[in-house]
């Protein structure tokens, strides 16, 4: 199905000159820290902590509604350190998922209600389907589909998915529009 | 998104009449075929582990059972197990300089489990290290014994995949020829036998308590497919299973279609003949509510992915024709078999000895083709063919920063194509269901698509030109599902049985089964022997009809004190009843904590038809008709007595509706029946008075209730 236009208010979001855009509803900590590459939509009461650790995402990024980046800890013998987050290119989060991967690769899809565990690595081309739990410390190798929870492998993708992404963020960000008064 | 998570509502069909979804698909470029991945052939390229990301070569995997070699799972969920350090003093601690020392352990962090659990000691790099050591030693001792040992006569049958007993079965000889060398057959074990008597079972089994929580599940006890140990305590962690990268090839040309590129974190190919890239994508932008019957607007979108441009043409798809072009086919290639093994029977005798084999044995396994089936999915809906084409632009990847907009000069024919852009184009088309397709039911419209394939492969040297050729695919759109079937029901009650259906006053009221807020009820049985009134509202949540019900809510008791049982009916499901129920319920200032009666969910309308209850002037949101305001009154005898409709824009006064169930007013007079003789009333109520009207005849006449 083609995609319909995601209406919302011009008032509520901020356009930067690389195409950004994000919600004035949103909380983000320490934005110094935080990289937006350009072309990335944060929908409104997204959650990004920059105060833990650098966040850093791609190109064409959707970050949805209620989503919660949060850079992953490790606990030493001395204290806790933080890890910064680095995302790629094309990626779409999902509503309600809370990211506390260390490496989220390119043409990721993460769906909606997932937690992703500390210090996770996404590798390209994965789908975390809605509702999966992955425990800590996992990796998703490129093509795979996981889901459930605990989350484990449950299919494969086809090899063009990258191609598949890249046309979704893309078509999303098109269809992301204000809404036009008459 | 579709292809991401959604269901998949194009399809195509492939070469071998299987339908998947564009991405799925593959296309041979040497055959000009479309493939999917049960027509190719499946080739293991690499062997790696999906943790450490690290290329583990076949021989090796081999050895290892496909299992990676530094990774464990955990045995209990199955999840990765991480390396925990627990730093632990040195073993003298009276020493000065002992540093500590790191010892590792494995953790499951999702459930968990650890190494600690099962008794297995934490481990110093130390060992490790001495470990790997000897390996190494061990390998390459090994391979210096390989090297003195290899004998010059090589065996190519692991690297073609040609075994003896393949040619043997190519030249039409036995497979399973005893080679004279092996005549010292080593003897078989002589076969068990069944015994009558069986050893008793011990006692602790029926006495000791069995503690559930010390007992694998069955998936515990088949990832140690040795041991398959019962109990908790036996959960050793596993090597982790090995993940591939694998190429696919084309059965018939026997060309690569997939072939990724050797790095296993890479996502990239060397090869990539997807059909995704070279077959113009279609989508489903909007379409139309679908009544059968009734003809409805469908807009798809065509994108162009390649960079020659393309010209699409549509074709009537005909199943029929397909399938017994497809039977005549595998006719076809049963006789050429046959012709086949004729000739290599008549070849046979004439073999030299080693004339053949060479050539065998340089090709590499024969590919079992896959003949064409015929495609399983009905079509129910028809698509009405345009006569025109239209052409795609090729895909153009620096139009995305040119914001200076279209300048093509293409001359559309506008009742087809609606808009376009770049490599894009949207499509009208017109979809008429089936006449007798059921409410409710998947709609699923098929048409073949033309477009013009350029290949770009210069197969001679004087053919510089890059060749084009038409290429016809089988496409399948699920339109989902039909709404409007009804309207056709409702009028074919409504016209072709002229009436006569219709409940009269006094028929037996029928005896239908619904569901409702109470669950399913059959009529009769929830009436059982007492008066009933159904009446039937357009809506849930909205206002006239709130008013209504709450009335009735209020109502209730004095119904109840009559001995009638109350039921309302709307076309929505029984889930916004309920919700809708606690609104009426608020509305109302009602303090029980039930709503007293039920309502009866009409989703499919069907009642609301056989009770001539509809206005086909009111409709919802989807074009559907709602039930206009009836009020039915049924006796105990399951007659109808009373029958009131009103239109959806006229709300009831519910206390008239009392006031039927009892006429008059407790302690007014009541009225004498006409059909009482004016000398009978004398005798029979003797303190009669008769209102005087103008017209003179005493048909007012009114006596004390008795």
């Amino acid at each position: 199905m083609e995609l319909r236009d995601i209406n919302y208010n011009k008032g509520e979001y901020v356009e930067t000159a690389s195409g950004n855009k994000v919600c004035r509803q949103t909380i983000l900590c320490g934005s110094q820290n935080i990289i937006l590459q350009g072309k990335v939509i944060v929908q409104s009461e997204a959650i990004i902590r920059g105060d833990l650790a650098n966040v850093k995402t791609g190109r064409y990024c959707i970050i949805s509604k209620e989503a919660v980046l949060r850079p992953p800890y490790k606990k030493f013998s001395k204290g806790v350190a933080f890890f910064p987050l680095n995302m790629g290119d094309h990626v779409f989060v999902g509503e309600r998922s809370v990211i506390n991967a260390a490496v989220v690769g390119n043409y990721v899809y993460i769906g909606k209600n997932c937690v992703i565990g500390r210090r996770c690595t996404l590798k390209d081309c994965c789908v975390i389907e809605d509702n999966t739990v992955l425990a800590p410390e996992t990796v998703v190798p490129p093509f795979a589909r996981y889901g459930g929870s605990p989350g484990v492998q449950v299919g494969d993708l086809p090899e063009c998915q990258a191609d598949v992404m890249v046309d979704f963020t893309r078509g999303y960000y098109q269809h992301f529009q204000p809404i036009k008064l008459i | 998104m579709s292809y991401i998570t959604g269901p998949d509502v194009v399809k195509y069909a492939c070469t071998c009449g299987l339908l998947k979804p564009i991405t799925h698909l593959y296309f041979c470029r040497y055959c000009t075929q479309i493939r999917c991945s049960f027509c190719v052939c499946h080739e293991i390229d690499s062997n790696f582990c999906g943790k450490c990301s690290e290329n583990i070569p076949s021989s090796e995997a081999k050895l290892k059972k496909n299992r990676c070699g530094n990774c464990y799972v955990c045995p209990s969920c199955q999840q990765d197990l991480s390396t925990r350090i627990a730093s632990k003093g040195s073993a003298n601690p009276e020493e000065a300089k002992s540093t500590p020392k790191k010892m590792y352990y494995l953790l499951c962090q999702f459930c968990r489990w650890s190494s600690r659990d099962v008794g297995i000691p934490d481990q110093s790099t130390e060992l490790l290290d001495s470990y790997k050591a000897i390996i190494l030693a061990s390998k390459k001792h090994q391979q210096d014994k390989d090297k003195k040992k290899r004998v010059k006569c090589l065996s190519y049958t692991d690297r073609t995949g040609v075994t003896t007993a393949a040619i043997r079965k190519r030249l039409g000889l036995p497979a399973d020829m005893t080679n004279p060398m092996l005549k010292n057959k080593p003897k078989d074990p002589d076969p068990a036998k069944a015994k009558s008597e069986v050893e008793e079972l011990p006692d602790s089994i029926f006495t000791e308590p069995l503690n559930l929580t010390e007992v694998m599940t069955i998936e515990q006890r088949l990832l140690q497919t040795e041991q398959q140990p019962t109990t908790v305590d036996k959960l050793f962690p596993v090597h982790k299973q090995l993940s591939i990268k694998r190429s696919l090839r084309c059965r018939s040309c026997e060309h690569n279609v997939s072939k990724p590129e050797y790095n296993p974190s890479s996502v990239k190919f060397k090869i990539q003949l997807f059909a995704y890239y070279i077959i113009p994508e279609i989508r489903i932008v909007t379409v139309e509510p679908l009544r059968a019957g009734k003809p409805s607007e469908l807009i798809i979108k065509f994108t162009n992915p390649t960079q020659h441009q393309t010209t699409i043409t549509f074709f009537e798809l005909n199943l029929n024709e397909v399938d017994s072009q497809v039977a005549e086919e595998v006719a076809e290639n049963f006789e050429q078999n046959l012709y086949l093994q004729e000739k290599q029977q008549l070849s046979l005798p004439s073999l030299g000895s080693l004339s053949q084999p060479n050539s065998l044995l340089s090709s590499r396994t024969p590919s079992i083709t896959v003949k064409p089936r015929p495609i399983e999915q009905e079509l129910n809906c028809k698509v009405e063919i345009p006569t025109s084409s239209f052409i795609l632009l090729p895909r153009d990847d620096a139009a995305e920063y040119d914001d200076s907009g279209d300048s093509h000069n293409i001359q559309d024919d506008p009742n087809l194509v609606k808009w376009r852009k770049s490599n894009k184009a949207f499509i009208r088309l017109a979809v008429t269901p089936n006449e007798d397709l059921p409410l409710n039911s998947e709609v699923v419209c098929g048409f073949v698509m033309q477009h013009i394939y350029t290949n770009t492969i210069t197969s001679k040297v004087e053919n510089k030109e890059p060749q084009q050729y038409n290429h016809k695919v089988k496409v399948f759109l699920n339109l989902g599902n039909s709404v409007g079937s009804f309207v056709a029901v409702v009028s074919r009650l409504f016209y072709q049985n002229n009436f006569e259906k219709m409940i009269n006053l006094g028929d037996v009221f029928p005896n239908f089964s619904a569901k409702t807020t109470i669950g399913d009820i059959k009529f009769h049985d929830w009436l059982n022997d007492s008066w009933g009134i159904l009446f039937s509202h357009p809506a849930d949540f909205t206002p006239v009809c709130t008013t209504e019900l709450a009335r009735l809510l209020k109502l209730h008791p004095e119904f109840a004190k009559r001995n009638t049982k109350v039921i309302a009916l709307s076309c929505d499901p029984v889930s916004q009843h309920l919700k809708w129920s606690n609104d009426i319920r608020v509305y109302a200032g009602y303090s029980g904590d039930a709503f007293p009666y039920p309502i009866i969910a009409d989703e499919d309308r069907e009642l609301a038809a056989e009770l001539h209850m509809i206005d086909l002037d009111e409709k919802d949101s989807v074009g559907l008709p709602l039930t206009a305001r009836a009020v039915f009154i049924i006796d105990p005898n399951k007659k109808l007595r009373l029958s009131i409709l009103y239109p959806a824009t006229t709300g009831r006064n519910f206390d008239c509706v009392t006031s039927i169930r009892s006429p008059h007013h407790p302690g007014e007079d009541v009225m004498v029946q006409p059909t009482v003789s004016d000398d009978e009333v004398k005798t029979l109520f003797p303190s009669l008075t008769v209102v005087a009207v103008p017209s003179g005849k005493n048909y007012l006449r009114k006596t004390p209730q008795p």
